[in-house]
């Protein structure tokens, strides 16, 4: 073990520490490091637990095939100088540096690190005199302190711990900051720099900016979207179409954000299907020319599927949300909604100038469509294909609750917005019996 | 909304809000059942992943002219028999497999290729690591025992340290996350580094049995200069290394052996290979050789590993599997009761071999007879002969921190039984025959039965625990296979049937399908 008091650390270095050595050595890809960041007043604490083959740049004395402890002092000053170097606190935008550090060889079967008491308690005590751990097996464990201005600060943190890795090598956090509860978070060399606790607005924003990078990379929901579309060539006409696809789609979003939904490994395949199966319906609808009066109906079931599927891209970015998980997820719709719109204002224009020209009338719609039911139905018999395989759910009294609980929101919500809609119209009517002009 | 509709809404809204809010549910029924303490798994079907497709390097390799089974030809992996397997601090799995040492049967030999002895697995199913790689011959099989490359720091180590073991058969990963392998067909136990390039030690010398004069391996049976070796073992099955101090050095990584298929005893080394004690010996019941005195701490001396398996628990004792006896005996670390040949022998009917210390366990445990025989009773009923093969093959804790249960590979019966760790061992009885036990009390539910669906089992042998509680199993003869059973739940009564043991038509034991423990369509009896 080895105590470091005001770690001097290569200015200006561009290169990272820690790492990989260009050698013959096999490297193992699901590594994972483990960290703690801890907020006290006026110091933060940052215990990080490395496996050792991540260590290879920094020579490491061995006695025969095991850590020479007796005399690894100079390379655990390395360990924690590259440590220091390659995680980054921020405060307010600024790097910190760390005052203090402590470091020592651990070996693999420590469990010291599922709690941050014992992890700290842990780095702080030496190995036991005769420890043998074995040259790349086992881990370097370290403490560094951070003089900070405020517990209150905006703290961030970025990790640069072989970048060669990308995101092959992930670095869990557990924030603890004073008097609140912690937080969890996985990062990777590839996230940058990553917030611990944002301010709502940020939070906010970068939850706008994933929800419109989400629905413009969603492939499938673009393509139900073009499908709603194609018989119609003015945005009037699907308002309330697009209105109520966003309504539904809304719902569950929300809903299976808090934990909703139903579990199970069956169920992300099976909105995966779903999805494909809407495009389908739709394309067919279109072909054989439906009443579209209606099809804010059919949208708004469909809708429900497709928030399931965007919630599974909302859930895994939900732990950079901090405190602020109701921002996160209305910003999240939000930035839905605008891809969306941004995709529509694109879309019907062109839509409307190959239906003019050259996919004219109702021959147009039937060739548009029957392109997209052709990709949604591959995608559909790929998808199914693998629900298929997925163990189905056993269907008990927790499972009925509750698929009772959504029919139940679904049908209290559609009664509700039944009874609006009327009391609006009622009082559209009046307003106009009175001024004289038609409602 | 019309009438009719307004029927339809409420109609519908109405159940489902009783139902939702949890007011009532038609399965309110079945939940009411009892359920049990013991831990339901249900088996993955698709652990581990396909093994890989590699391409063939021998030059040798034939080709019969119709199929492209030469060199460069693509083959498949197959395993042999999985004899051992183990976890690492990953919670990636270990097996050994004797795939190169002679298991595959026609066409595998020209269409397939036998995976490394050694193959690790992510905890996706993977293949993530392999090895030492096979030795192609000129003749088929086209492969031979694999190849060590190096000894201890290229230096040979303990002589003769070419090739894992022959007849491969426990592997155990330390707490140093180094990889140990025994061999039932030889008289070592290597150490090696996690990745397997490096032998680190090996106990024993190759082909080299302690089974004087001739130090043949094999059993030896009532030889009384066995079972005495400081250097030697024979034919031990697996091993375990203790994280914590010994209680005689007060260092830490002792190597316990279970002295195994040659012997009949309980060897004790130091982190370096340095023999410190053992105890054991074979006692035989002079009116009946083929049955065992089941006395206290001794071992059987029939076939299938006396003893097969030892497992160190967080109370600090050594559960030690003697198979053919159909027992557990739990030991203490260093046994504090123990006599020699120049003490007393333990009664007039059986003897003790050499000098080997015969040491008194803590506890006995009982478990299920094995292979559909029993042992004959002191009242005359049941009067069978024992089934040698015996049905305690190996076993684990369960990853709680008390350890409240125990899992048992019960070859005998193709069964996976879980025991009450605490009901178990609250048996002080002195009786040591099956019938005295406690048991089936501590028995608390069991699955598997023979056969070659996913779940079924063909010649379990080996069984183990990942720090997550999935709980994975080896098959060897005809079996050749890894299973993965991952926990669901407490155990649900109305999910279980009777099972009857062999010869004890009077006892029931809870048995259930791993394939559904939600349901199970089958009904079969014993009987």
């Amino acid at each position: 073990m080895i105590r470091h008091r005001g770690l001097a650390l290569s200015a200006a270095a561009a290169f990272t520490f820690l790492g990989l050595a260009a050698l013959a050595h096999e490297f193992k890809l699901d590594s994972v490091i483990t960290s703690f960041v801890k907020l006290d007043p006026g110091q933060a604490h940052l215990v990080v637990r490395l496996p050792l083959h991540l260590t290879r740049t920094i020579k490491i004395p061995v006695k025969g095939v095991w850590i020479d402890l007796d005399t690894s002092g100079p390379a655990l000053e390395k360990l924690l100088a590259g440590l220091g170097h390659d995680i980054t606190l921020f405060e307010d935008g600024r790097a910190l540096s760390p005052r203090s550090a402590v470091g020592r060889f651990s070996l693999p079967s420590d469990r010291s690190f599922r709690e941050y008491e014992t992890a700290v308690e842990h780095v702080a005590r030496p190995p036991e005199p005769d420890t043998q751990i074995f040259i790349d097996q086992g881990y370097f464990d370290a403490h560094l302190t951070y003089a900070i201005r405020s517990a209150s600060s905006r703290f961030a943190i970025q990790t640069q711990v072989a970048p060669e890795l990308k995101d092959y090598l992930k670095m869990t956090i557990r924030y603890l900051p004073p008097g609140e509860e912690g937080q969890a978070m996985m990062i990777t060399s590839e996230s940058g720099r990553v917030s611990l606790n944002p301010e709502w607005y940020r939070a906010g924003a970068s939850f706008v900016v994933l929800g419109i990078k989400h629905i413009l990379t969603g492939y499938d929901h673009l393509l139900f979207l073009l499908c709603l579309v194609i018989p119609f060539l003015r945005l009037r006409e699907v308002a309330a179409i697009i209105t109520a696809f966003t309504v539904a789609h809304s719902f569950t979003l929300l809903g299976s954000a808090y934990g909703l939904g139903p579990g199970g490994d069956w169920f992300p395949p099976f909105v995966e299907t779903a999805i494909a199966a809407s495009i389908v319906w739709m394309a067919l609808e279109n072909i054989a020319g439906v009443d579209l009066r209606r099809r804010w109906l059919i949208t708004g079931l469909f809708g429900l599927v497709h928030g399931f599927g965007f919630s599974y891209g909302l859930k895994e970015n939900l732990m950079f949300a901090g405190h602020h998980l109701v921002v996160a997820l209305l910003s999240f719709n939000v930035g839905i909604e605008i891809g969306q719109i941004a995709v529509l204002a694109v879309m019907l224009p062109v839509l409307a100038l190959l239906r003019k020209s050259v996919l004219k009338g109702r021959v147009g719609v039937i060739i548009l469509s029957a392109l997209v039911a052709h990709t949604g139905w591959h995608w559909m018999v790929d998808r199914a294909a693998i629900f298929w395989k997925t163990p189905w759910p056993q269907f008990d009294g927790r499972a009925l609750m509750t698929l009772a609980r959504w029919v139940a929101g679904l049908l209290i919500a559609f009664g509700l917005v039944r009874w609006l809609g009327r009391r609006a119209a009622e009082v559209l009517a009046r307003r106009a019996a009175a001024t004289g002009r038609p409602s | 909304m019309t009438m009719k509709w307004r029927f339809v809404y409420l109609g519908v809204l109405a159940p489902a809000l009783i139902i939702g809010l949890g007011f009532w549910s038609p399965f309110g029924q079945a939940t009411a059942h009892g359920r049990s303490r013991a831990p339901a798994f249900q088996v993955d079907p698709f652990w581990p992943k396909p093994l890989p497709i590699v391409r063939e390097t021998n030059p040798a390799a034939a080709t019969d002219g119709f199929r492209a089974t030469g060199p460069g030809s693509s083959k498949s992996w197959v395993t042999g028999e999985v004899a051992g397997h183990g976890f690492d601090a990953n919670d990636h799995v270990f097996i050994v497999t004797r795939a190169p040492q002679g298991n595959l049967v026609s066409p595998e030999t020209l269409v397939a290729t036998p995976t490394p002895s050694v193959v690790e697995f992510d905890r996706e199913g993977n293949v993530v690591n392999s090895w030492p790689p096979n030795l192609p011959t000129t003749t088929a099989p086209w492969w031979a025992a694999p190849i060590d490359p190096v000894g201890c720091d290229g230096k040979a180590c303990h002589d003769a340290v070419h090739g894992v073991p022959m007849g491969i058969h426990g592997l155990y990963v330390d707490y140093q996350d180094n990889v140990w392998i025994a061999g039932n067909g030889d008289g070592i136990v290597q150490k090696y580094t996690h990745d397997g390039s490096k032998l680190l030690l090996q106990i024993g010398l190759r082909g080299v049995c302690d089974n004087p004069p001739a130090n043949t391996c094999g059993n030896s049976g009532a030889n009384p200069l066995a079972n005495n070796s400081q250097t030697l073992l024979n034919e031990p099955p697996n091993m375990r290394v203790d994280p914590l101090p010994d209680p005689v050095t007060h260092q830490t990584g002792s190597i316990y052996v279970p002295d195994g298929y040659g012997n009949h005893r309980v060897v004790v080394f130091d982190r370096n290979g340095k023999w410190l004690r053992h105890w054991g010996g074979v006692v035989q019941n002079s009116a009946n050789p083929n049955a065992t005195a089941h006395d206290r701490g001794s071992f059987a001396s029939g076939d299938g590993g006396h003893p097969h398996c030892m497992i160190l628990g967080k109370d600090g004792f050594l559960y030690v599997c003697d198979r053919a006896s159909d027992r557990i005996l739990v030991y203490e670390k260093n046994p504090s009761h123990c006599t020699n040949a120049a003490g007393a022998p333990a009664s007039p009917s059986v003897w003790v071999q050499g000098d080997t210390p015969v040491c008194q366990p803590v506890r006995i445990i009982s478990v299920i007879p094995g292979t559909g025989v029993t042992a004959g009773r002191a009242d005359g009923a049941y009067t069978n002969v024992l089934g040698t093969a015996g049905s305690a093959w190996d076993l684990d804790f369960s990853i709680d921190r008390d350890q409240d249960f125990f899992f048992e590979a019960d070859g005998g019966n193709e069964i996976v039984w879980t025991f009450d760790h605490k009901l178990a061992v609250a048996n002080t009885g002195t009786c040591t025959t099956v019938e005295c036990g406690h048991w089936p009390d501590y028995i608390l539910a069991g699955f598997g039965v023979p056969g070659h669906a996913a779940g079924d089992f063909t010649f379990l042998h080996s069984l183990g625990l990942d720090s997550r509680g999935n709980l994975f199993t080896g098959e060897t003869i005809n079996g050749r296979r890894i299973q993965k059973f991952v926990p669901v739940a407490d155990l649900d009564d109305a999910k279980t049937r009777n099972f009857r043991p062999s010869g004890y038509p009077d006892v029931t034991l809870k048995h259930y399908n791993p394939r559904d423990v939600g349901g199970d369509g089958h009904n079969r009896d014993d009987d």
